[in-house]
């Protein structure tokens, strides 16, 4: 293997990690990581970085595993750059990356001195301090013995002894000891005690404390009650559907709220129309603003037998891509016949309808796809193909890309890869198109749809899409200036 | 407006609620709808039904009176309306049902699983008849007795006759799914019966006899204490044996020639034994 193809397959899988949420368990990043930073720091190091912006990297394990590596990294540009970047994290983050990095990683001075650094910022600041105590105390323990970092009096009262300090309202125990529910509601409100918490300490959910929790919820927080506070029937009450509607639409400046968590997550669908309608609206704008596509684009989605995944996945990538699509897409799916897909509108449901007649069965010929889009005249240029690459039927990929070529068009290929059933991981169809001189990008998306968060893993699949192929990403993350 | 104003507001509004009519399910939490407001009340009560309930706080609330027909009949109506068919008695006001229209309830329904509990049946009702429900949130309300279709005698008959359900050519398939479920669980029943009581005869001495005689088909006729031992007369066919066994109902003598080899025998190889015989005897 030649140097230059060493150096992309490690920035192919650095790419590629961007498609798995780690759901916690950072280790998991560490092979791909280490061997980044000792083969290519210079580009891994940006890379890390990247994963902090929310234009390339949405999932924020993903985040904070960029920062934990650039702390402990080998090189002062990006130990400085990681100690900056650390700072700016909220509490529960800092904590997370700072455990990862004392039990995953090897933690050195600087990054010592930066937790230090966070801890003392975040004591002299005693609302944020309780804020951060009240949801993430063990975390926030953790750091402080694991970095032995002396706590300050107050911090060691409230973290340590578990008290509330002398002086101060203890808001636990005021709203232990509230009489009534309506007295919690008010306690809950003035004291702007956390979602999480307050539903934890509540007795009875009356109208009241309805409010309250509307009040106290940050955006991503009601965009994720929506089931229950339609479930609760107080949208009924005029006041109480105003405030809820108010909190809701604030999701569109939140960054925490991604298009794809707006739809998927299950506690956050419901059926009432006026909040869906703000939902597709936040979710439309979240698109927009995700990156645009500017080619013109072909869909092919692999309908071929035991391929539901590739469907299910399709359903999703495909009104995302069209919203942020500025010139013309198609969407093709094929087996060893290919149909096109008519749509009228971008949206998710628009697509359910379109695809509740496709269906997986049949063999699987990806040039069969590409041929009848031509034959309807749309010669693309970028095709996105989703499909286990398990090419078993004639006319293959590779034979029509060439006759386009004979035709004096180019076009570029990126496909989105699911586990074949069958065959497992494979990548015949790419190297095949390879060899015949195509660009092609290849995005593994391994994730299990049986697991309950698996649409985690797709929040970075558009993002990626919308910036063209390996060589455009790799550029535009070489272009990023480390913070220093 | 501000949520302090709001709540402020609220915790007035709920100083004063006015009386309202609710189902009541369970004393611990009775759900009532106040000012567009769903409430959830404490009850000192120990019976299920329809009440007019008074509010004392948000919390709290006390019984005014039972509720008359025309409004539990007012207050039915504005809830969605879902056709079920009864499978089984639950409780004292409860019963199990399937929906009558299984894909209608699935897309009105889609979060409720079935078959689920019906509460607050006034009316007598049985296995397969079709009631009219009503859905409050999660839960179905008993509203009357449906006439969607006949009640049909002739499958009552047929499960009382434990006839099998692939015997049986039902009008339509959510029917086939309760009769399937109330047969299976007469099935089950029919069996713990069997099996307690055959426990139940194995504790007695004619019990044993019995069970020991009739494992192979012969019927006891009777059975005498001789000393120790048990003579145990059976018929088996056209013929009577007698045998001559212990209490544990090990054979002492069967009256044949069995080569000193009598004690190896049971009482129920005992009537194997005799029957060879008896054909032995005949094609000599």
């Amino acid at each position: 293997m030649t140097t230059q193809t060493q150096e992309l397959s490690v920035k192919k899988k650095l790419l590629q990690s961007l498609l798995r949420c780690p759901h916690r368990d950072l280790a998991q990043t560490i092979p791909i990581f280490s061997q980044a930073m000792e083969e290519d720091p210079l580009f891994a190091g940006k890379c890390c970085y990247a994963l902090t912006l929310q234009e390339f990297n949405k999932i924020r394990d993903l985040g904070e595993a960029g920062i934990s590596f650039l702390l402990t990294s080998q090189f002062p540009e990006h130990r400085i750059a990681g100690r900056i970047l650390f700072q700016d994290l909220e509490p529960y983050r800092a904590a997370r990356a700072a455990n990862f990095v004392r039990r995953g990683l090897k933690p050195n001075r600087q990054a010592k001195s930066a937790v230090t650094r966070f801890i003392r910022t975040l004591e002299g600041d005693q609302r944020r301090f309780d804020g951060a105590v009240r949801v993430a105390r063990k975390p926030i323990h953790q750091m402080y013995v694991a970095y032995h970092i002396k706590p300050s009096g107050r911090a060691q009262t409230i973290v340590f002894l578990k008290k509330t300090p002398e002086g101060e309202i203890d808001i636990d125990k005021l709203l232990r000891e509230a009489g009534t529910p309506e007295d919690q509601a008010r306690i809950i409100s003035e004291h702007r005690v956390p979602y999480r918490k307050a539903t934890s300490a509540l007795k009875k959910m009356t109208p009241a404390v309805w409010v309250a929790l509307i009040d106290v919820m940050s955006p991503v927080e009601a965009v994720n009650a929506r089931a229950a506070v339609e479930r609760s029937g107080v949208l009924e009450d005029k006041r109480i559907r105003a405030l809820y509607e108010d909190k809701l639409a604030q999701a569109k400046d939140s960054e925490r709220v991604t298009a794809i968590h707006l739809v998927e997550r299950k506690s956050a669908r419901g059926s009432d129309e006026r909040l869906e309608a703000i939902v597709q609206e936040t979710r439309q704008d979240k698109v927009e603003k995700g990156g645009r596509i500017t080619a013109k684009t072909l869909f092919l989605i692999d309908r071929s037998g035991s391929m539901h995944t590739a469907i299910e996945l399709a359903k999703r990538l495909c009104p995302m891509a069209a919203a942020s699509c500025d010139d013309e897409m198609a969407v093709y799916c094929f087996n060893d016949t290919a149909v096109k897909l008519e749509y009228s509108d971008n949206t998710l449901k628009e697509f359910e309808r379109a695809f509740r007649m496709i269906k997986s069965g049949g063999q699987t010929s990806i040039g069969i796809g590409l041929q009848k889009a031509i034959r309807d005249g749309f010669i693309p240029e970028q095709v996105i193909i989703v499909t286990d690459q398990g090419e078993n039927s004639r006319p293959y990929l590779s034979d029509e890309y060439l006759k386009l070529i004979q035709q004096g068009e180019e076009t570029r290929f990126i496909f989105v890869t699911v586990p074949s059933p069958m065959f497992g991981p494979t990548d015949k169809v790419v190297k095949e198109l390879e060899s015949k001189g195509a660009e092609v990008v290849d995005y593994r998306l391994d994730t299990d749809m049986n697991t309950s968060a698996w649409y985690v893993d797709m929040e970075n699949v558009v993002p990626l899409l919308t910036k063209g192929g390996y060589i455009e990403i790799v550029e535009r993350i070489m272009e990023l200036e480390l913070p220093a | 407006m501000k949520a302090l104003d709001l709540i402020g507001e609220l915790t007035a509004e709920s100083q004063n609620l006015p009386e309202v009519l609710a189902p009541v399910l369970s004393p611990e939490g009775v759900v009532a709808v106040i000012n567009q407001h769903p409430y959830k009340f404490h009850l000192e009560l120990d019976t299920s039904g329809w009440f007019v309930i008074r509010p004392v706080s948000s919390e709290k609330a006390e019984v005014s009176r039972e509720a008359y027909p025309y409004e539990i009949l007012k207050y039915l109506g504005g809830l969605p309306r879902l056709y079920c068919i009864v499978c089984r008695r639950l409780g004292n006001m409860s019963w199990l049902v399937y929906p009558f229209n299984m894909g209608d309830a699935r897309q009105r329904f889609g979060h409720m699983e079935f078959p689920r509990a019906m509460h607050l049946v006034t009316q007598n009702i049985e296995p397969l008849q079709p009631v009219e429900t009503r859905v409050m949130g999660s839960t179905l309300l008993f509203g009357q007795i449906g006439n969607l279709y006949r009640s049909d005698d002739n499958l009552s008959g047929s499960l009382g006759g434990g006839m099998k359900p692939d015997d049986i050519k039902f009008p339509f398939p959510e029917i086939k799914t309760v009769y399937c479920i109330l047969y299976e669980e007469m099935e089950e029943r029919r069996k713990r019966e069997f099996a307690e009581k055959q426990k139940a005869k194995l504790k007695t001495l004619e019990g044993r006899i019995e069970d020991a005689v009739s494992y192979l088909g012969a019927k006891l006729v009777s059975f005498q204490e001789r000393g120790e031992d048990l003579v145990v007369r059976w018929r088996d066919g056209r013929r009577t044996q007698q045998v001559t066994v212990t209490r544990d109902l090990r054979l002492v003598t069967a009256g044949v020639c069995l080569s000193g080899r009598e004690r190896q025998q049971s009482l129920t190889s005992a009537v194997a034994v005799m029957r060879d015989h008896e054909r032995m005897d005949r094609d000599w």
